[in-house]
């Protein structure tokens, strides 16, 4: 498969740095789109240009290459500048369109617009939030880049005498790279020591001083990053046999028999990610895996918002 | 490297080399500077500039020019810097002071801190880094521990600032006030501020808080 990237600033240049060095698909042109090189150095972004609103096709800039490709990813570029994108798309003949949201001040102003322009072309389009938290699509395309990229998912061996952890497979990367980055590490972690593996797990992902870190949205309000620490402790605690978040709904659920969501929550969520093996921090990573468990048909949801074990 | 220009092209380049995020042009950009016998507090005031002007392009949300990873990989920079620059301070033996320093409580941002701590370091002063996240009574528990001759508190946000006050007003409580001056300092602090929660001084910078520490142990002695 054949992807061309839209980015701007270090947010796009890791990811594209982590899927190139991958090798696992073909780049065909990576093109920085910043405000600056569409609109001079005007200071208000093409806010006040009707033009801009009439026709975003004219304000392509005239450097973009002209790249065959499967795929476009639109990486961390000015929210005003996600009107060129269906256009973009267009030009390139691409197939399919994965515009990640990690950081609330770079989502697309015209989300609906932008989708329906492409839909119209026939072309597909997600807005995975975080990127991490992309698994599948019903979309060939994306599905194919979401087998190895998005939600991470590792294979570990543990040695069944030490309970060591002996070697770390990476199935699928986030596409920051920060889940191979940790998973190089992990190598010789007790699998025992729960609290120890998770604190790990969050302090790593974030970890700065890293090769491949997290650069998502941290705002308590809208806690982007520690969702994405949520998906990789649990990635990590699945593949050592641990219990994960889902395995922890489940089991209040079951105990109660009937709970509602928001009880539920409180139970689940711990608020802190310093040794806490447990449940997770967000409440964006708990209703993600709550809705998962509803749609696999886990657990039942009724009308007053209490859940409950399926029964069969 | 090329040699910079001035004004505007000279902030440009070091916005650009402050955002990116393998780190290998900051560390070029270092060691270009130390051999041509640039002084290393000047090299971290050319970088403290280029943080500046990213904040700025952040915190202008009417014309937003940067963003959240812009913030997390310029400050990834600014500690590489610092790591590059350290062993060129000049050390300076002998105890200036103690100083008691931390990030208040809900804020992990440690750049200001951790270049104010190395220019306080190369002046002979001792510090004890508390780190970031400090919880209120951490740093009231460390100053009686410690009997710092100063405390010093960093906070980049609005929203985590209030509690410099509040550790001010803990220390009363605890009858340690009068036994440690207190300097407040960071992107969210003001002099207007500092006098409003009863701090004994605002830094607004490295070398201005390096003066006033240097001024309190005057005062003290």
């Amino acid at each position: 498969m054949n992807i061309f990237f839209l980015y701007s600033g270090p947010f796009g240049e890791q990811i594209i740095n982590t899927i190139s060095v991958s090798r696992l698909f073909t780049v065909t042109g990576a093109y920085e789109l910043r405000p600056e090189t569409v609109f001079g150095d005007a200071p208000a972004i093409g806010r006040d240009d009707p033009d801009y609103f009439e026709d975003p096709q004219k304000f392509i800039p005239e450097d973009l290459p002209n790249s065959c490709a499967d795929l476009l990813i639109v990486l961390g570029i000015h929210e005003r500048l996600s009107e060129l994108v269906p256009a973009i798309a267009k030009l390139l003949g691409v197939r399919s369109v994965l515009y990640p949201i990690d950081d609330r001040d770079m989502t697309p102003g015209a989300r609906k617009t932008i989708q329906d322009e492409l839909l119209m072309a026939g072309i597909a389009i997600e807005f995975p939030e975080p990127f991490c938290s992309l698994s599948g699509s019903p979309d060939p395309l994306i599905d194919e880049f979401a087998k190895v990229f998005g939600r991470p998912c590792l294979e570990i061996e543990i040695n069944p005498h030490t309970r060591s952890i002996v070697s770390v497979v990476i199935r699928r990367d986030t596409p920051c790279g920060s889940a191979s980055c940790i998973g190089k590490k992990l190598a010789g972690a007790d699998s025992r020591d729960e609290a120890r593996l998770s604190k790990f797990c969050y302090d790593e992902q974030h970890n700065d001083e890293a090769e491949h870190f997290c650069l998502a949205e941290m705002d308590p309000r809208y806690p982007l990053m520690q969702e994405a620490g949520d998906l990789l402790k649990d990635a990590v605690f699945s593949a050592c046999g641990k219990q994960t978040t889902k395995d922890f709904i489940l089991s209040i659920v079951h105990e109660e028999g009937r709970i509602a969501v928001d009880y539920l929550a409180s139970r689940v969520l711990t608020g802190s990610s310093s040794g806490q093996e447990l449940g997770c921090v967000t409440r964006r990573a708990f209703d993600l895996y709550l809705g998962e468990m509803i749609r696999d048909g886990y657990i039942t949801r009724d009308s007053e918002d209490n859940l409950m074990i399926t029964e069969n | 490297m090329e040699p910079l220009q001035t004004g505007s092209d000279e902030r440009k380049f070091i916005v650009s080399i402050l955002l990116e995020f393998k780190g290998e042009q900051i560390r070029s950009f270092c060691r270009h500077r130390i051999e041509s016998g640039r002084d290393p507090f000047e090299i971290f005031r050319e970088l403290q500039g280029g943080l500046e002007e990213i904040g700025a392009g952040y915190e202008d949300t009417a014309n937003r020019r940067f963003f959240n990873s812009d913030l997390i990989v310029s400050g990834r920079n600014m500690k590489r810097a610092i790591e590059l620059l350290k062993p060129f301070l000049p050390a300076r033996s002998g105890n200036s002071g103690t100083v008691l320093m931390g990030t208040v409580a809900g804020d992990v941002h440690d750049i200001g801190k951790t270049i104010f701590s190395v220019t306080l370091e190369s002046e002979g002063f001792k510090v004890i880094d508390l780190g970031t996240d400090v919880p209120n009574g951490t740093f009231v528990g460390a100053v009686r521990e410690h009997r710092p001759d100063i405390l010093a508190m960093s906070s980049l946000l609005t929203t985590t600032r209030p509690a410099m006050g509040e550790v001010i007003q803990d220390l009363i409580i605890a009858g340690l006030r009068d036994r440690v001056r207190v300097i407040v300092g960071g992107h969210a602090v003001t002099e207007q501020f500092a006098a409003s929660i009863g701090a004994d001084a605002y830094g607004s910078d490295c070398i201005d808080g390096l003066r006033k520490c240097r001024q309190f142990m005057i005062e003290t002695r």
